[in-house]
Formats: C-alpha cells, structure tokens, sequence
C-alpha cells in the first residue's frame, strides 16, 4: 500500500486536503515562523520535524485554526480556513484529559459535544480501546492510569469521530521508548484502516521516518521547510527499522540537514 | 500601561461607588434613616471621634489579649500532636468538633460564668484563636520533607537544633497563615461578644446607635471595623515578612 | 483483625473518651474548687434532663437556624461562583471588582448585623444576609483560584469540536473548579453557623442562637449547654453535609 488512498475498506474515510500558503507566525516584534508552504495530500501522513523552538506547534495551532498566521492563508480542501476546524482530531504533547472523566467519558466528550449518535460512538471508542490496548481502563479516571496509557486515551479522543484530518504534536514525546515504538505501530495500523491525512510533529528521527509518507525538516527559529523527504517504505512497517538500508540512508541524510543548519554541533 | 494604570482603576472604582453613594442618598431622596450620605457618616466619625476610639481600644486590647492566650496555647499543641502519629490519630475527632463548634455559641454562657468584663471576650477570642492555629500548626510540624531531618542528623545535630533550624522554618509558612485566619476569627468573635454582654467596646456602640436609630453613628463603627479590619492585616503582613523573610513580599 | 487495625480502634476511641473524662474532671474541679454556685455549673445528667425535656423545643430551633443557613448559603453560593467566572473570564471586570472585593472582605462581618437589621427588619431576611456575607468570600476566592487553575490548552480541544461558549462552560470550567469551590464551601460552612447565631443573638425571636441567649438570660444553664450542643450538632451535620455531597459530586478525587 501506499499513500495515495487505493484501499477499499469500508472503514476508509476520505482525507482533506491541506495547504499551508506563505504562512508567518510573529509574537510581537519576535518572528516566530515562516513563510512556509506545506501542501498534504488527502490521506497523506506528513511528518514534520525540527530543532525545539523552530515553530512546529505554532504551525500545527495555525493549520488547526485555533492561531491566526500574521500572514498568509490554510485552505482545507481548497477552501480557507477563517475560524477552529472542526473535522479534526488533535493530540498534544500532553494528552489534555480531563481529569474530572472517566477515560471513556473523555472520549465521549466528542460525542456530546458534536452531538453524535450516542449508540454508534460508543461502540466505536470501545472498538478504539481494544486496538490501543487499553482494556480495562474504561472507567478508570486520569490520575488512575499511567502516563502512556493517558497519551492512549487521548489519541481515542481524536479518532472517535472519524475526522478526515488528525494532527499531532509530540504525541509520544512523554513516553518511555518501549511504549513508544508499540503505540507507533498502533497508530499506523489505524490510519492504514482509515485513511485520514494525518500532519505528525516530532523530534524523533525513527517516528518520522517509521510513519511517514514525507517527512518536512525545518530550520531554527523562525522556522522554514528547508527539505522535504519521501519515505517510501512498505507498509506497515516493523519495530526494528534498522533492517531496511533506506531507513539508515535516510536517517542520515536528516541528520546531515540538521548538521548542515548547525542544530548539532559535533567536531 | 503598567503600575499606574494598575493602581488606577481600583481608585476609579472606589471613587466611583463613593460618590454615587453621595449623589444618591443627597439627590434621590434615600433617608439617612437607610442610607446616610459618604458625607455624613464622615461626619457623625468625626464627631463620635473620641468614643469610637475608645471603644476600638477596648475592643483591640481583648483581641490582643485573647489572641495571644490562643496561639502561645495552640503552637506547642500543634508541635507535639504533628509529631505523634498516634496522639494525631487519638485527638483527630476532638478536632474536628473544635473546628466545626460554632464558637460564638459560647457567648452567652461565658457572660453568665465571667461576666460582662474583658474576661469573657478574652476567653471567647482566646478559644476562636486557638483552633485554626492548632490545626494549621498541626499540618506544618507534620508534613516535613524527611530528607531534611537525614541532613540535620548527619551533621550531628541536637535535638533542639534540629528543632530550631529544620522543624521550625518549615512549619513557619503554616503557622502563620493560621496566625492570620485567627486573627480576623478573633476580630469577628470579639464583637458578637459586645452585642451580647458587654457595656462597651464596639459592638456595644454600634447595638446602641441601632436602638437609638443613629444610622450614621452605625456607618461610622461599619468604617472603624474595616480599619481595625486594615490594621490588623497590615500587623499580620509584617509579622510575616519578620518571620518569613525568604518568602518575600 | 490484625494487631495494628486493634491498635487503630484504640487510639482512635482514646482520644475522644481521655478528653470527655478530662473535661468532667476539670468541671468537677473546677466546681469544687472554686465554689461555683450549682447553678452555674450543671452536672451532665442535669443538662441531658434539660435536653429530654425541651427536645421540642431544642428540635424547633434548631431547624428555624438551619433554615437561614441553607438559604443564605446557597445565595451565597449562586451569587459567588458566576462573579468569580466573570472575574476569571473578563479582565476589565476583573480590574473594576477587585480593590471593592479587598476592602470588603478586610470588614469584620459581624459588625455589619446591626445595619441589616435595621435594613431588613426582624425575621429571614438579615439573618440569612449575614450568613451570606461571612460565607461569600471564602467561596468567591477559592472559586477564583479554582477556575484559574484550569489549563487554557484544553479549550483547544474543545474548540475544535466545535463546542459553543455554554458547552465549555458546562463541560470543562465547571466541573474543572468544582474541588476549588468546595474547598470554599467548606470553609464556609463554619462562617455561615457562626453568621446565623450571631444574627439570632441581636434581633431574632426564634433560631438556637436566640434560645441560647434567652436560657442564659434565665440563668438556666442545663438548657443553655443543651442549646450549645445542638448548635454544636448543627456545625456536625453541615460539615459532613459537605463531605458526603463531595464524595457523589466529585468521584475522581481522592478522598479521606
Ligand atoms: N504564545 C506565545 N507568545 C509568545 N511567543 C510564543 C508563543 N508561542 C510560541 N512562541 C514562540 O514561538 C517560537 C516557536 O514556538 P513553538 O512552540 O511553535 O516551537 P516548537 O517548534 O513547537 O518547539 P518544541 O519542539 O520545543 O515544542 C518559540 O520561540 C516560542 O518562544
Ligand atoms: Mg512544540
């Protein structure tokens, strides 16, 4: 499979499309962004990756219409964004439960509020559970799970209502490798299922080359798309990607960009 | 913007009330009998000068007096039982009735055992005062970082000054933020024991302004007790700064 | 049961049982020592005969004070925790309230009674205003600081679902204040028993407060002290009142 969207499973829903046009972020007289210029295909997954502090979350706020760009526009499928998307799962770097919850009632939250059919989402958020492992935590309120099984619920949050669009920031930044290598494969498995387009932020190397169709490298602050990788590896793709040599090569080649830009510093 | 911008706004604000207060009771035909004018009741203060100071010192030399027989009692109380687990344990429903007994309740009774005196209020504050410093002192002497205590005791520390420099310092904080809350509890108690009993003081001058119908005089003790209300804020602030010189302020 | 579980039910009665001795010893000193008239000074059984025959009495009272508690509490409370929001919410709002909050709240409460006496009259109405007012800020401040503490980036989430101001308001603040805000009830309860007595002291012909006073003034100190323990009970019910409402409202929390 690749991520063009040829799957014909029932389950698919159709990704939207995302552009990013000339878009700058500055917090008063400090530019904190920009121009970049991102264009996500439906259903593409799309990594990006870049020193702390170069603007990734800022970018990821501005896609999702939560943060006005002080230039430039967003256009889901063509059209420009003006106000929060809402066909849209977000997950942060801190899963953002809240604490007052059930895990499954956090779930549901979606449901309420966009006043989905009661029956249909439930089954589903249970259905989300039982592939991201999270059996038995139904009930259980926040402070009562660990940290990764936390990080769990809230990517069911963002899946639960089936949104063309999931964005992601640092998601799997707070867990521990073990966990983080597992709940990777889960998420690929998903989004094999359906399809959404899928705008991913990281730090690691391994997450972005282990997920994506394309990985963007930006700059430090104010941060640019300095390069724009395509990972063609099959799908899905296994816990050890050191088996594949196009995973070296190109795991190389971002930290060669990253030498290039002066974020490491070796001698 | 910034710090007089900041200090402004909350002048605005009370100038404002003051002097729709002032138009209202001058021009809108509210009776003094309901709402006397800012201006009024300025000056019935004025007038009533030395009698409101006197009845303020007596009220402040109770609170004085029986706030300091509370705390001295509660601090070592509180120092033992955080101390002992099992005393904690023991005295833990005692506390709880102290904490939930509606002190002035006792009003009436302590008039009929002490009289009309300053003994009676002083008993009243003294207990009123005694139980939110026992129970914030409690918390403070209880929950101390042990990891303080391997240090105190690897540098071969005394008991008293591991006491003087560890247990103390950090039960501080605790303590006088129950300083402060008995202190506005004894504030409080203190008057309800003037309307009960007492021949003087100022909660006798405002129950006697009432029944002779002398609203700006009431005004006038409702202004004092936010005074007294300041001035023992501003005593408590600085006793903090003495004794919590880190914490800054 | 274990030796320690033993152990825990030991020192749990002790205490309570070593004080109540302690008390009856210093009364009975106190009695003898010092030659307190008897009257002054009941002996227990005396004040439990008081008890048995007013309990009419005891029980009407009682209920009149729990009546101006209740009300004045829960103006107090609808009052309080729409004001903190507006505070938290709107800065100009915040600014224009804040320095009449801080002057308000350094007013000893109950040198205010006799105003609302004379401005509500003689029945519910003051004495429920004086519960409202010594309740109201401990339960504003905490509510501030409770809607305060809620993390902003969760409105992130909620406004990309799409939830309208009322939704976030209903979904997230209230819910994520709530243990703040209870915190202030609690603190509160004790201010509103006090409020409610001292309003009952000084014009009131009914409520504990005002029996308490008018046995005193009989110098009939075994119903006096009756009175005092029902006033005592009062302060009992409502804390636990609290406890038991924060045990169903707020299951996520860990709770003693
Ligand atoms: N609300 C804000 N106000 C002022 N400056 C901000 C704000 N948010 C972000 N910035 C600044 O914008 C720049 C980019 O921030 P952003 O959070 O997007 O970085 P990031 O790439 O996500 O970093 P990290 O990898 O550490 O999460 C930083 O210099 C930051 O200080
Ligand atoms: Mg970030």
């Amino acid at each position: 499979m690749d991520g063009t969207g040829t799957t014909t499973q029932a389950t698919a829903v159709a990704g939207a499309s995302i552009r990013l046009e000339g878009v700058t972020k500055s917090f008063g007289e400090n530019m904190a962004l920009g121009p970049i210029d991102v264009a996500m295909e439906p259903g593409e997954f799309v990594t990006v990756i870049g020193p702390s502090g170069c603007g990734k979350s800022t970018t990821m706020l501005i896609a999702a219409g939560l943060l006005a760009p002080t230039a430039g526009v967003v256009k889901v499928d063509g059209r420009v964004l003006d106000r929060p998307m809402t066909d849209v799962g977000i997950v942060f770097q801190d899963h953002l439960l809240l604490e007052f919850r059930t895990a499954l009632s956090n779930v549901l939250l979606q449901q309420q509020i966009r006043h989905l059919p009661r029956q249909q989402i439930e089954t589903r958020a249970r259905d989300l559970f039982a592939q991201l492992g999270l059996n038995g935590a139904e009930k259980r309120y926040p402070r009562q799970l660990s940290g990764g099984m936390r990080q769990r619920v809230s990517i069911a949050r963002a899946l639960v209502h089936n949104p063309s669009i999931l964005l992601m920031d640092e998601p799997f930044g707070a867990l521990d490798a073990i966990t983080r290598t597992q709940i990777r494969h889960d998420l690929e498995l998903l989004w094999l299922e359906r399809r959404m387009s899928v705008l991913f932020i990281t730090h690691s190397i391994e997450e972005a080359v282990g997920l994506s169709d394309r990985v963007l490298v930006m700059s430090q602050s104010p941060g640019r798309i300095v390069e724009e990788i395509r990972i063609d590896l099959p799908r899905p793709r296994p816990a050890h990607l050191g088996e594949y040599p196009q995973f070296a090569a190109h795991a190389d080649r971002i930290y060669s960009i990253f030498e290039k830009l002066g974020v490491y510093k070796f001698k | 913007m910034g710090s007089r911008s900041a200090s402004f706004l909350p002048t605005l604000s009370v100038v404002v009330v003051l002097s729709v207060w002032e138009f209202a009771s001058r021009y809108l035909g509210i009776s003094a009998h309901i709402l006397p004018a800012p201006s009024v009741f300025c000056r019935s203060l004025v007038e009533n000068a030395p009698i409101l100071t006197r009845s303020s010192l007596i009220t402040l030399q109770a609170i004085g007096v029986g706030f300091g027989v509370g705390a001295v009692a509660a601090i070592p109380l509180g120092f033992s039982i955080g101390l002992s687990p099992a005393l904690e344990r023991s005295l833990y429903y005692v506390i709880v009735l102290l904490n939930t007994l509606p002190k002035v309740a006792l009003a009436p009774l302590l008039v009929v055992w002490f009289g009309h005196g300053l003994v009676s209020k002083v008993v009243l504050i003294a207990i009123g005062a005694f139980v939110p410093v026992l129970v914030d002192s409690i918390a403070g002497f209880k929950y101390l970082d042990r990891r303080l205590l391997y240090v105190s005791r690897s540098a071969g520390a005394s008991l008293f000054q591991t006491f003087l420099f560890i247990r103390l310092p950090a039960a501080l904080p605790h303590i006088v933020s129950g300083l402060k809350t008995s202190l506005i509890i004894a504030v409080t108690v203190a008057i309800v024991v003037e309307y009960v009993a007492a021949t003087d003081g100022l909660g006798f001058v405002a129950m006697r302004a009432v029944t002779n119908d002398d609203l700006p005089l009431v005004f006038a003790t409702i202004t004092v007790g936010t005074l007294i209300g300041f001035g023992v804020n501003a005593v408590m602030s600085v006793v903090e700064w003495l004794l919590l010189p880190w914490k800054g302020a | 049961m274990t030796m320690k579980q033993v152990w825990t039910i030991v020192l749990n009665l002790f205490g309570p049982v070593a004080t109540v001795i302690a008390v009856l010893a210093i009364w009975k000193c106190i009695e003898q020592g010092w030659h307190i008239p008897r009257y002054l000074l009941p002996t227990p059984s005396e004040v439990y005969a008081a008890t048995v025959a007013n309990v009419g009495a005891l029980w009407r009272n009682t209920a009149a004070t729990m009546e101006i508690i209740v009300f004045g509490f829960v103006v107090s409370v609808v009052v309080a925790v729409p004001l903190a929001f507006l505070i938290v919410t709107f800065h100009f709002f915040e600014r224009l309230c804040y320095p009449l909050i801080i002057i308000l709240q350094f007013i000893p409460k109950t040198i205010v009674a006799p105003l609302l006496l004379v401005w509500l009259g003689i029945g519910v109405l003051p004495k429920s205003a004086l519960v409202m007012l010594m309740t109201f800020f401990p339960i504003l401040l905490e509510s501030i600081s409770g809607f305060r503490l809620i993390d902003k980036r969760i409105f992130y989430i909620t406004q990309s679902m799409g939830a309208s101001r009322a939704e976030e308001f209903f979904f997230v603040r209230i819910p994520g204040a709530m243990p703040s805000i209870f915190a202030g009830m609690k603190t509160a309860t004790v201010y509103a028993v006090t409020g409610a007595i001292t309003a009952e002291f000084i014009g009131s012909n009914e409520g504990i407060g005002y029996m308490i006073l008018q046995a005193s003034g009989d110098l009939d100190m075994p119903l006096t002290l009756a009175a005092v323990i029902a006033s005592a009970l009062l302060g009992v019910i409502l804390s636990a009142a609290m406890l038991a409402s924060e045990k169903l409202l707020m299951p996520w929390m860990e709770h003693r």
